[in-house]
């Protein structure tokens, strides 16, 4: 076995903006909803940069609209004031047969949803209906607090450990930085690692976090996830637990995370959290190890309850670079997420995935009246779900998503540490969202190869930490999707020509290696 | 002109107005669902033959026959999707089918709203 040699892995940031490739898909059919139409007046966007514009005390006319809406804590003049906003909000209602007791509840009276439609709106206000959207501040943010880690997994890319970073933020610094995301609208923050169980600062972040209103998740390899902790996240406000574990044979996965013991008490892990009365999920990161047996991996996690199966697209970075040739083949890849979208079309299990090209997956396996995939933001049935993909757009990064190292340095995405695009210490996160990398990273129309003319980009985009780890053109074409294996092909033969493979899927024990001479056969 | 005579008068013009309206409404109803029909079916060629090509290059990527089983499947189901599609437009483009707006044939495109 080899690893593709380091000219392919290329960590610093370049644009060496790669030509795009002739057309393989088939020229789209674009299906459209009224609503966009309505979003893409000028007068729409006027109207919305009122209704989201923050006023004197912080907060915006639509959050006030909202939190204000039929609340029983309201008195005197302060209820006659609201009351015929109140009135209309009830006309626009009854007019749609929209259950007012469920909007209360799901919308009206839930601050994290009231937040991403704020930022929306202050979007689409600032850079206008595009598809993807581009936001105004981040949708949803990874933190990797910390870089200690009880675990030392051979595919992090975190390269985390068993000590924390030296230059690590203080907890003066961490609540700061809530104070910022919070300040600027986030809805949505998810805390990773490391291992944040094994931080002690976690729970006081938590608490403060909850307090100003983020919708808190958690990442977390569960072997700490006893059920006092699990408890406790669940008072600190944590909605959702996210158990990393990578298939059903203890060995393989205590292996390769490296500690003894770590499979049974991952599994524990899911365990307490469901029955916490947690939303729970089962992450599996799958390479050519295991991926014969993602069917298996996925019933699994149905039996111990969870709600959530997340799929994590293996990314050669960090420590997972020195095990490249793990990753999938294009066709690998193209079979799993055949594979996810049954899943998902089936209904058992919600199932995520952090390729991007998951949502396209979804259009090209499942009918037009079918469930579709909307990134982390779940599932839903039909054609406007189809088209909401379509403004989430797969690939987030620095577009309506970015991850906070554990140093407070501002990256796009977790698996692309290398390019980091401000410092939370001296910056403020507006401040760093404008800059000149996420304004590309947020244009579809300048990327490589298949990207550049796919009749998905704006569904999907391709994983740009995938193209930089193999390119060094954070603006290539993904080599890990099936539409782009020319640059896949030309990869591998400058690898060389040859790239290690398994045997066969269906064949017991996968874990062999061999090499596959790649020379001829595509065109 | 007698009573009877504009009553008659009207009673044809209304009639006549009613056959036309009916005619108009059947017409545009057929428009619709040919529209509705066409929509589906380009639908499901596009995306099912985007599903067929990549397994396609899958399967020339990875050239083995026990993984090339699975790529088949797959572009076994993208082709019937394709072959629905074109059983969709036929059916939509049969006169008797566009004549007969409320049947619901097994034929029938699906709405796509």
């Amino acid at each position: 076995m080899r690893t593709i040699d380091s000219p392919v892995l290329t960590p610093a940031f370049k644009i060496l903006s790669r030509s795009p490739a002739s057309r393989l898909t088939a020229g789209g059919v674009l299906k459209r909803h009224p609503l966009e139409r309505i979003l893409a007046k000028p007068l729409t966007r006027k109207v919305l940069a009122i209704l989201s514009k923050p006023r004197s005390n912080g907060r915006s006319l639509f959050e006030a609209l909202a939190e204000n809406y039929d609340n029983p804590r309201l008195t005197g003049w302060e209820r006659w004031k609201w009351r015929l906003p109140n009135l209309l909000i009830d006309a626009l209602l009854a007019h749609y047969r929209l259950d007012k007791e469920l909007m209360k509840r799901k919308l009206f009276h839930h601050p994290p949803t009231v937040r991403a439609l704020t930022l929306t709106a202050r979007s689409i206000a600032r850079y206008g209906l595009s598809a993807p959207q581009r936001f105004a501040a981040p949708l949803f943010v990874v933190w990797n607090i910390t870089q200690l880690c009880n675990l030392a997994c051979k595919h992090c890319y975190q390269n985390a450990g068993p000590r924390p970073a030296a230059d690590e933020l203080t907890l003066e610094e961490r609540l700061r930085v809530v104070d910022e995301l919070a300040d600027n609208g986030v809805p949505f923050l998810a805390i990773a690692g490391g291992e944040p169980l094994a931080l002690k600062d976690l729970w006081p972040v938590l608490e403060y976090a909850n307090r100003r209103g983020l919708h808190l998740t958690l990442a977390t390899n569960g072997t700490l996830l006893v059920p006092e902790t699990a408890a406790r996240l669940k008072e600190c406000g944590v909605k959702y637990v996210e158990v990393s574990v990578d298939g059903l044979d203890p060995n393989e996965h205590d292996a390769f995370r490296g500690r003894k013991g770590a499979w049974a008490r991952a599994v524990q892990g899911i365990r307490n959290a469901v029955n916490a009365g947690i939303r729970t999920g089962l992450a599996t990161c799958f390479t050519r190890r295991n991926v014969h047996r993602a069917s298996e991996v996925i019933e699994f996690a149905i039996d111990l309850g969870c709600q959530t199966f997340s799929h994590f697209n293996f990314i050669p970075v960090g420590r997972g670079r020195e095990i490249v040739e793990e990753d999938l083949t294009p066709a690998q890849r193209e079979r799993l997420l055949a594979t996810l979208q049954r899943y998902l079309a089936e209904g058992r299990i919600n199932v995520i995935s952090t390729a991007p090209q998951f949502a396209r997956a979804c259009i090209v396996y499942g009918p037009a009246e079918g469930v579709f995939a909307t990134g982390h933001a779940g599932r839903g049935m039909g054609q406007k779900t189809m088209v909401l993909s379509r403004y989430i757009g797969g690939c987030g990064a620095g577009r309506c998503y970015c991850s906070i190292q554990p140093n407070g340095k501002l990256t796009p995405c977790v698996y692309l540490s290398s390019v980091q695009a401000g410092d939370l210490r001296r910056q403020s996160l507006a401040e760093i969202w404008e800059s000149d990398l996420f304004a590309l990273l947020s244009d579809r129309s300048r990327r490589g190869d298949h990207c550049a003319v796919c009749d998905y980009k704006a569904y999907c985009g391709g994983c740009r930490a995938r193209a930089l780890a193999y390119t060094g053109d954070i603006t290539a074409g993904d080599p890990g999707c099936a539409y782009n294996t020319p640059l896949w092909r030309e990869l591998v033969a400058k690898a060389d020509e040859q790239l290690p493979v398994l045997e066969p899927l269906s064949v017991a024990g996968a874990g062999r290696t061999e090499k596959l001479s790649m020379g001829g056969g595509l065109s | 002109m007698s009573l009877p005579l504009a009553v008659l008068l009207s009673t044809v013009c209304a009639a006549l107005l009613a056959t036309l309206w009916l005619a108009f409404r059947r017409r545009s109803e057929c428009a619709r669902r040919l529209q509705r029909a066409i929509e589906s079916a380009g639908y499901e060629v596009v995306h099912g033959a985007n599903a067929a090509r990549a397994h396609l290059i899958a399967m020339e990527l990875e050239a083995r026959e026990l993984a090339c089983a699975a790529h088949l499947a797959e572009v076994r189901r993208a082709l019937e999707r394709i072959e629905r599609a074109a059983a969709i437009l036929a059916e939509a483009l049969r006169p008797e089918s566009a004549a007969s707006p409320g049947s619901n044939s097994a034929g029938a495109p699906p709405d796509p709203a």
